[in-house]
């Protein structure tokens, strides 16, 4: 047999055939050696095929020659996949193939929890024509306080606990000085969020982070009222959280804007019945925003008597900690594998 | 602030329950944090100690004979236990909120039939010095929950423009604005007689605009002593310990109106004299917490004729201050400029219930009055003395109400609801803000002078809005497009780089960014970093000037909770203070890491180890992913020191830069990692402002390639990148020129490798014939022969 005339394409079919009804029936490893020692060992029939090269005429060497290199490559690929199909099932042909032993260990990894709620959050506010904007972490106390209209010995200054890196240039406390930069850049009408790290003097706990990431929005143009504000944020909470869901608005009290509201939004683990999550009030903490004030229009070179705006903000932690109702805002920071491969 | 509803009372009927209260006032604008109960449990009843005895077998017990109608025997630890006083017991069976029932139980051989208790264990206060002390007025025997009913508080976070309203007074108002209730009048007037004070005490005011007003009052001949149980309740009841009479009178005045006082020792002012003045630069000056303080000449203090007697606004001096043996009080009233003070307690970290309202502004108005007119009444009644007749009255410099003009159209336009002119007039009387001219189109209002708060068009919008309540304003069902300015290309760009590295089996990290000396004077010598004046910890001194911190400390992390095979990235920024700028300078990086496999070993499969290879094709394919082309590595070029050898710097493009390699075991040590790391860092600040380019068409090939494979002996110092440009080099022919095997051994020697390339040669408009490549084969192993005495291996 491996002295089996292949001198011609023909019989290079002929033995094609041969080879793989062979391969078909050698079901345990002694047959399988015998096949890998007839076809593919060193004096195997394919060997001798290309050794036999020299005898074809000329003008079919290379057609030949290039069928036969095929056929040896296919004939080594099905043999390995037949291989492994039987280091999968067994020896015995009768035993039962076993499907549950795993796939091949290709890598798979994650993105971020707080990258995908920042990601979701910027895709709704995309879809409702805002751009994406950035500002340096490092920030000088005019764009972080003094354009905000905090004004300098404020007690609203302790409201947010800050890093100093000299006595004039803070680790930003809040994405709000992005505003700034923005009206400066532009005149309205201006739609964008915000998205940024924003950092705290704030002991390490369960509960609060030295480092936070928010995502700020701003939306200056002629007569943007607090009802566009509201319709603007019910929809996002509707697009984020739960199409039918309800929100509550708290006056509150922010120096860059007036009015200044908290929004709430119904929970949406319990839809307002009140649960662990919410402490049974039913509501969420979700937003801070308002009406920008005329100071920090100015601030931005705008004139507030033409144009008016509304801005939010919210913290990306909180929200993840909410939607993954993770108990710990450490696990963000940590980065525990266990912990990211969840998500 | 704890606000008893009881006390809260005094001011403003209240008909709705405690819930609907708290809800009310939180949506117009004062948040409700709580609403607690103060609940004395059945079974506690007035017990009268009728005898003390010492426990027979225990130093610190007593042995208490208490009558409660019966007559019972108690053990009790408490110092303040004596004969003759009542005390609250708690009986057997009684249920106490620290969830203890109280049981009959033999203490040291003795059997106790309850427990004598303190404040802190029936609920009422933190205070567990003793046990509590209760009036004589109550009747032995009944339960205590008679003269303690149920007292709701309710528990609000004011925000700091809202210094009115930290008092009873002051929340008193908005709930009365909330509910249109009337607000009362709780002032009282003093009945005075004797002399005038001004007799007894001269005013001096040298800084005036850091103390626009200060009033004063002498009470003579009090008696220092316990306070009268109602007020001593009231105290509790917000929080605050009973001292004596007249330092517990001023602390409700601060409660109640919001106004802090201050009292001193008249006797103890020498020179019968008050000035009020900045201290001198360095000055020492002691206050009551026994603390020597020195200060700056912006400090305002309160001197007597021979010296400082007080820190105004924040704290007294020792030597004035009210004690057991004070019989002349001298009250003073004042009003401070909010960031004098603020300033004060600032720098010196001293921050009191006074300092705390003063900061956020009093009222200077009639409040001052009848703060300092109800404290000396209340002094008078509590402790015997006599009011002197009349008031020091220092106003140098009167505080002016400000008028404030509101455009109903503007109130429209800002909160896309008509109020209604009538309706806003209304809405900002409710809370003192008065009309005090009608221009048609214009309305001018005087606002009262405790709203700080006040002073422009838009606070009384807000003012208006949060009356008319936030959630009755319309939701606007619109949405206009903006013309984008700033295309999201970056968040497309960083988009790309997450959801391919995560598909490359990559987990994304998010780090702190902060690092210590130690570490960046190791990783990043000669970069400057920002230093954080205020830092947590030694460890978050600074700001990252790499990647590399942040990612081996999540590697350590990993390792030691038995996490193997990390394969993480981070997309962050890095820090680098450069000299004369304000600002640092920020970089957008990319950072990768790996430490062990990047496929772990499995049953049909072999591990692959992380090695530079590993990360460079990493990097070589997401930069492809990019839509750029793969970079070039620049072996000579010069790496940060936390590389070791095996590593390279990527050729820096106009896009991205950066280093792929090995971390030094130094590096690792650090942070108590001794695995091999291989990380790439990448500065993908360019490639984030660079528009993204169309990918660059060519046609498929329509003729095949001819391949053949060579194997090369060359010298160690020679790089693979040179042999194939020169191969490419060669002829426009050579399609590619892929190293598939790399061989160090005996075979070729030592000094000496051996890579083998499979090389494609292929024409664009012909099928390539093996003479037509047979010349090429030569002349590649001739040139490299020839250049780098490179030899065929066969």
């Amino acid at each position: 047999m491996a002295r089996e005339d292949a001198s011609t394409l023909e019989n290079l079919d002929t033995l094609r055939k041969k080879i793989f009804s062979d391969l078909e029936s050698a079901t345990d490893s002694a047959a399988l050696e015998s096949f890998r020692i007839k076809y593919l060992g060193k004096k195997g029939a394919l060997r001798a095929l290309l050794k036999g090269l020299k005898n074809i005429p000329a003008e079919r060497r290379k057609e030949y020659g290039a069928r036969a290199n095929q056929l040896r490559a296919e004939t080594e690929q099905a043999f390995s996949s037949r291989t492994r199909q039987k280091k999968a099932r067994g020896d015995q042909q009768s035993s039962p193939f076993d499907p549950s032993l795993p796939g091949y260990p290709f890598p798979h990894g994650s993105i971020h929890p707080l990258t995908k709620i920042r990601n979701e959050i910027r895709d709704i506010f995309i879809s409702m024509g805002f751009d994406v904007a950035y500002g340096p972490d490092v920030e000088s106390d005019f764009y972080n306080f003094a354009a905000l209209n905090f004004p300098p010995h404020h007690p609203a200054r302790d409201m947010q606990d800050t890093f100093l890196v000299s006595p004039e240039v803070v680790l930003r406390t809040h994405t709000s000085p992005v505003q700034i930069r923005i009206m400066e850049e532009q005149q309205p009408p201006i739609r964008c969020i915000m998205p940024g790290r924003v950092y705290r003097h704030e002991e390490i706990s369960s509960r609060s982070y030295c480092i936070f990431h928010q995502v700020e929005g701003l939306y200056v143009d002629r007569d943007v009222s607090f009802a566009d504000l509201k319709g603007t944020l019910l929809w996002f909470a509707r697009r984020f959280f739960d199409e039918k869901t309800h929100i509550k608005i708290r006056p509150s009290f922010f120096p860059f804007t007036e009015p200044s509201v908290e929004i709430d939004i119904e929970c949406f683990l319990c839809k307002g019945a009140g649960c662990s999550v919410c402490k049974q009030s039913g509501w969420l903490e979700i937003l801070g925003a308002g009406m920008v004030h005329p100071n920090v229009l100015a601030s931005g070179g705008i004139d507030s008597e033409h144009y008016t705006g509304f801005a939010f903000g919210m913290g990306i932690e909180r929200i993840a900690l909410l939607k993954y109702t993770i108990d710990d805002i450490r696990l963000f920071f940590e980065n525990d594998i266990r912990f990211l491969r969840q998500f | 602030m704890l606000i008893p509803l009881e006390w809260l009372k005094e001011f403003v009927d209240i008909s709705v329950p405690v819930e609907q209260l708290a809800d009310a006032i939180t949506r117009a604008g004062l948040e409700v944090t709580a609403v607690s109960t103060v609940h004395i449990p059945d079974g506690v009843k007035v017990a009268r100690i009728t005898a003390v005895r010492p426990h027979p077998d225990a130093d610190k017990l007593s042995l208490c004979d208490v009558d409660i109608g019966a007559k019972l025997t108690i053990v009790c630890g408490a110092p303040n236990v004596r004969e003759g006083m009542l005390a609250p017991l708690a009986t057997v069976g009684t249920q106490l909120a620290s969830e203890c029932r109280v049981k009959k139980a033999k203490i040291r051989g003795v059997e106790s039939s309850g427990m004598l208790c303190s404040e802190k264990e029936l609920g009422l206060s933190d205070d567990h010095s003793g046990i509590m002390t209760l009036p004589e007025e109550y009747a032995a025997g009944e339960e205590l929950s008679k003269y303690y009913p149920d007292q709701p508080v309710i528990e609000i976070e004011i925000t700091p423009d809202r210094g009115d309203c930290l008092s009873m007074l002051g929340v008193a108002r908005e709930v009365s604005a909330v509910l249109s209730v009337p607000l009362k009048d709780t002032a009282l007037r003093p009945e005075e007689s004797g002399d005038k004070i001004t007799d007894a005490l001269k005013i001096e005011i040298k800084n005036a605009p850091a103390c626009p007003r200060y009033l004063g009052r002498l009470i003579s001949g009090v008696i220092i002593g316990e306070s009268p149980s109602w007020l001593k309740h009231r105290l509790r009841s917000a929080g605050l310990r009973p001292i004596n009479n007249v330092v517990d009178i001023t602390n409700y005045i601060l409660l109640h109106f919001g106004h802090p006082m201050h009292a001193f020792d008249y006797n103890r002012i020498s020179g019968k004299k008050i000035i009020i003045d900045n201290a001198r630069e360095n000055q020492k000056f002691t206050t009551l917490d026994e603390t020597e303080r020195t200060l700056v000449a912006d400090d305002l203090l309160i001197y007597d004729g021979e010296q400082a007697v007080a820190l105004a606004g924040i704290m007294g001096g020792e030597g004035s201050a009210i004690s057991g043996s004070t019989t002349d009080v001298f009250l003073e009233c004042a009003y401070f400029d909010p960031v004098t003070i603020r300033k004060t307690s600032k720098r010196l970290g001293l921050s009191t219930d006074s300092s705390y309202r003063f900061e956020r502004g009093v009222d200077p108005d009639r409040g001052l009055v009848n703060a300092l007119d109800t404290a000396a009444e209340l002094i008078r009644r509590c402790s015997g003395g006599t009011v002197a007749t009349g008031m020091i009255d220092a106003c140098p410099s009167p505080c002016k109400k400000r008028t404030v003009t509101l455009r109903p159209s503007r109130v429209t336009r800002l909160l896309g609801v008509e109020i209604g002119k009538q309706s806003l007039i209304e809405y900002l009387s409710s809370l003192g803000i008065q009309l005090v001219h009608d221009h048609g189109e214009r309305l001018e209002f005087s606002i009262p002078l405790y709203r700080h708060d006040i002073s422009s068009e838009v606070d009384c919008i807000e003012e208006a809005g949060r009356l008319y309540g936030y959630d009755n304003i319309p939701s606007a069902d619109r949405a206009p497009v903006s013309l984008s300015v700033h295309p999201s290309r970056v968040e497309k760009t960083i988009d790309m780089i997450n959801s391919t590295l995560a598909a490359m089996g990559f987990h994304e990290i998010i780090t702190d960014g902060m690092t210590s000396e130690k570490i960046h004077a190791f990783m990043t010598p000669h970069k400057e970093p920002v230093r954080i004046m205020n830092p947590l910890n030694p460890d978050m001194a600074l700001l990252r000037t790499t990647m590399l911190s942040g990612c081996l400390k999540t590697i350590a992390y990993n390792i030691h909770r038995k996490n193997s095979d990390s394969r993480l990235f981070e997309v962050g920024r890095t820090f680098e203070q450069k000299t004369g700028a304000q600002l640092p300078e920020e970089r957008d990086m990319l950072a990768i890491i790996l430490d062990g496999n990047f496929i772990p070993g499995a049953w049909n499969a072999h591990s692959l180890p992380g090695d530079f290879y590993v990360v460079k094709g990493i990097v070589d394919s997401l930069v492809r992913a990019l839509g750029l082309a793969a970079p070039e590595y620049d072996s000579g070029a010069s790496l940060p020191p936390y590389f070791d050898t095996t590593s390279s710097a990527l050729r820096s493009t106009g896009c991205i830069s950066g280093a792929v390699g090995t971390i030094k075991k130094e590096a690792c040590a650090l942070f108590d990692i001794h695995t091999d790391i291989y990380f790439a860092e990448l500065d993908i600040t360019g490639l984030l402002k660079t528009d993204r380019t169309l990918p660059e068409y060519k046609p498929l090939p329509r003729h095949p390639a001819l391949e053949r494979d060579f194997c090369f002996v060359m010298d160690e110092s020679i790089q693979s990148k040179q042999i194939v440009s020169e191969i490419h080099a060669l002829s426009p022919l050579i399609e590619s020129v892929v190293p598939f095997d790399v061989y160090r051994g005996e075979k070729v020697g030592s000094g000496k490798k051996s890579i083998a390339y499979s090389i494609s040669f292929r024409a664009p408009d012909r099928t390539l014939a093996e003479k037509e490549i047979e010349p090429l084969c030569r002349s590649c192993i001739a040139s490299l022969k020839e250049k780098y005495g490179i030899e065929l291996r066969v």
